[in-house]
């Protein structure tokens, strides 16, 4: 063991990363290859009246131009990924959820839900042919109503994102645990706020990018992808284009970044394995920054709307939050960040009376995937948030009232009263929280820092 | 499309090729000459990715066209490595700082800060972050790139 724990261990990659001679999907080449380029939504919420495609068509250099319709019933639609969204059956008669099923044609058919989706996809001899030809693409566009706030978007007469759904909110549940009810009527404060965290995007320094080669006398798809999900991409081009997973082999090359939204599965990684079998020649399709803003999946995007029952002394008796997420246009996670969110919400603090609802909302936005963290980090600045509200409100240091709230090592294993979405108790086995907590103020000597800061307040600057 | 015959020298090599005039440098490096330690991050010069030496001077070459190169010096970052394949100050200086995860805009790095060296053999830390504003980075954070600038300029003056 000696030969690791403690060591600096060399890594084997960093040889080939610093002399130029890594292997990024982008630097995949294969005799034959070709290009593709997508022409993508300019619009956030509108159908699709007409796409014109003749010159492109008749551009020298382009082999193919495929819409929506020219695959409407060969390739089936992205769906919610069911590895990350079944639910044990102790923990839906728990929470009680509901989760409506939703979907995206790989390219878009009758209507657009978000800017970026694609529409349609040329491939020709090179990207810079195939982009002249995307340019001569015309999409005839008819408007709809844009339904950017999830508050609208939940408002009976809102526009549908998912036509076939009743309404936009796409999936809710409740946790809760002890009474917070009650915990509202007996405390000396409540505290009311909203609390957001934006809508982010990643951008990893390297963008997504797909090469597939099919071989024929195999019928076996071969497809890179810069991904952090593999083996969900060779799910997912089985089921939408018909094939047995043991026909697909998907490489992760070296992987610029990924971050989360390499971790979904975007149409491109559909449509390039469909369009090397095709056009029976390697397809390459590297994404641009363009693109990757708009059309990569996003994340974030929660909004908690707290009742807080605390004491002057600063105790937190009970938390209640209603929170929503802006999903975008679709979710393809269920519950993933939502419960996440849920159940790591109180994080070191013993808070009893804990009720949450949760209702993940559809809009004209590009689609949530789960990025570092998966809903905690939101839920770590809801609760650092809260503690600092109530600090000020006591004109309290807000150390003193997270050291009031903090599990005590003495209290392990603590049992916060709720399920982890895997089914298994929420129990937290050991830690000394507090005395962490003084570490970390030790070593970055939070006492004089206060000190520091109160003269600076004497001097008025 | 009618092609511009250029000729130049890449990595001390002359190189001598016929292109569409609207072909970028970064692409004619990757795809023409099949360099691909030139990284693609953004096409339009923001992250530094694409960095390159053109007649010594540092360069970002997905803002410039191949025809642009013509009768100029070009070097990449496949020109570091030693005849022996051993990295070079640079290369082992980022690595042993740990100045790279996924090494993607490594390359780009590698070249903005090889060409301040030259100039700047004992950079004092502002100087060092200066020289790197250019760049992005994305998983690591700067600070082990800082590190490893300055192993590698005392390297040389050691």
């Amino acid at each position: 063991m000696t030969k690791y724990v403690g060591q600096s261990v060399k890594r084997k990659e960093d040889y080939r990363l610093v002399t130029g001679t890594g292997q990024f999907v982008g630097d995949i080449r294969a005799a034959n290859m070709v290009e593709a380029v997508f022409v993508r939504s300019t619009h956030a919420h509108a159908a699709i009246k007409g796409i014109d495609i003749s010159e492109a068509q008749a551009l020298e250099g382009v082999h193919a131009i495929l819409t929506g319709m020219d695959i409407d019933g060969i390739i089936k639609p992205l769906v919610q990924f069911e590895s990350h969204c079944a639910l044990p059956a102790n923990l839906e008669e728990a929470i009680n959820p509901t989760i409506h099923y939703c979907y995206e044609d790989v390219l878009a058919k009758n209507k657009v839900m978000y800017v970026g989706q694609p529409i349609a996809v040329v491939v020709a001899e090179n990207r810079y042919v195939a982009e002249d030809a995307a340019d001569l693409i015309k999409v005839e566009y008819m408007t709809f109503p844009v339904v950017v706030d999830p508050f609208k978007s939940m408002e009976k007469g809102a526009p549908l994102i998912q036509e076939h759904l009743q309404n936009n909110v796409q999936a809710d549940f409740h946790v809760t645990t002890g009474n917070a009810g009650q915990a509202l009527k007996d405390a000396d404060h409540i505290l009311k706020a909203r609390i957001q965290t934006p809508r982010v995007s990643s951008n990893p320094l390297e963008t997504r990018g797909v090469v597939s080669i099919h071989e024929n006398r195999t019928d076996q798809l071969h497809v890179y992808s810069s991904t952090q999900l593999p083996f969900e991409i060779r799910t997912y081009i089985a089921r939408s284009l018909d094939l047995a997973e043991q026909q697909i082999r998907v490489t992760a090359p070296d992987v610029g970044g990924g971050f989360g939204p390499k971790g979904g599965v975007h149409p491109e990684e559909i449509l390039v394995p469909y369009l090397s079998k095709l056009l029976k020649r390697p397809v390459k399709w590297i994404e641009d920054r363009l693109e990757h803003l708009t059309s990569a999946r996003h994340s974030r995007d929660q909004i908690h709307d707290v009742e807080v029952a605390y004491n002057l002394d600063g105790t937190i008796l009970g938390i209640k939050d209603h929170f929503i997420i802006d999903s975008g246009a679709v979710n393809y996670f269920g519950l993933t960040c939502a419960y996440n969110s849920a159940y790591h919400l109180r994080g070191a603090y013993k808070i009893p009376n804990y009720d949450v609802t949760c209702q993940i909302v559809l809009t004209n936005k590009t689609p949530n995937v789960p990025f570092r963290g998966a809903g905690r980090p939101e839920v770590v600045f809801v609760m650092d948030r809260i503690i600092d509200m109530i600090a000020r409100k006591l004109k309290k240091d807000p150390v003193d009232v997270m050291r009031k709230n903090m599990i005590q090592a003495e209290d392990m294993p603590y049992d916060q009263g709720i399920l982890v979405k895997d089914g298994a108790k929420l129990i937290y086995d050991s830690g000394d929280y507090p005395a962490a907590l003084e570490q970390g103020l030790k070593m970055v000597d939070y006492e004089g820092f206060r000190e520091r800061q109160n003269e600076l307040k004497k001097q008025g600057s | 499309m009618d092609g511009v015959k250029i000729n130049l020298k890449v990595n001390g090599q002359d190189i001598s090729r016929e292109v569409d005039a609207r072909l970028l440098l970064s692409d004619f490096i990757r795809e023409n000459l099949l360099l691909t330690g030139t990284h693609i991050g953004c096409e339009h010069g923001v992250c530094g990715a694409c960095t390159i030496h053109v007649n010594g001077d540092p360069v970002r070459s997905c803002l410039m066209l191949a025809v642009q190169a013509d009768g100029c010096e070009v070097k990449t970052v496949e020109s570091l490595i030693q005849e022996n394949g051993d990295l070079n100050h640079l290369q082992q200086a980022f690595s042993d700082n740990h100045a790279l995860q996924c090494g993607f805009c490594t390359p780009g790095f590698l070249m903005t800060v090889s060409s301040f060296l030259e100039e700047n053999s004992n950079p004092c830390e502002a100087e060092i972050r200066k020289c790197i504003s250019g760049n992005l980075c994305r998983c690591t954070g700067y600070s082990n790139i800082i590190k490893a600038v300055k192993q590698a300029a005392q390297t040389v003056s050691n």
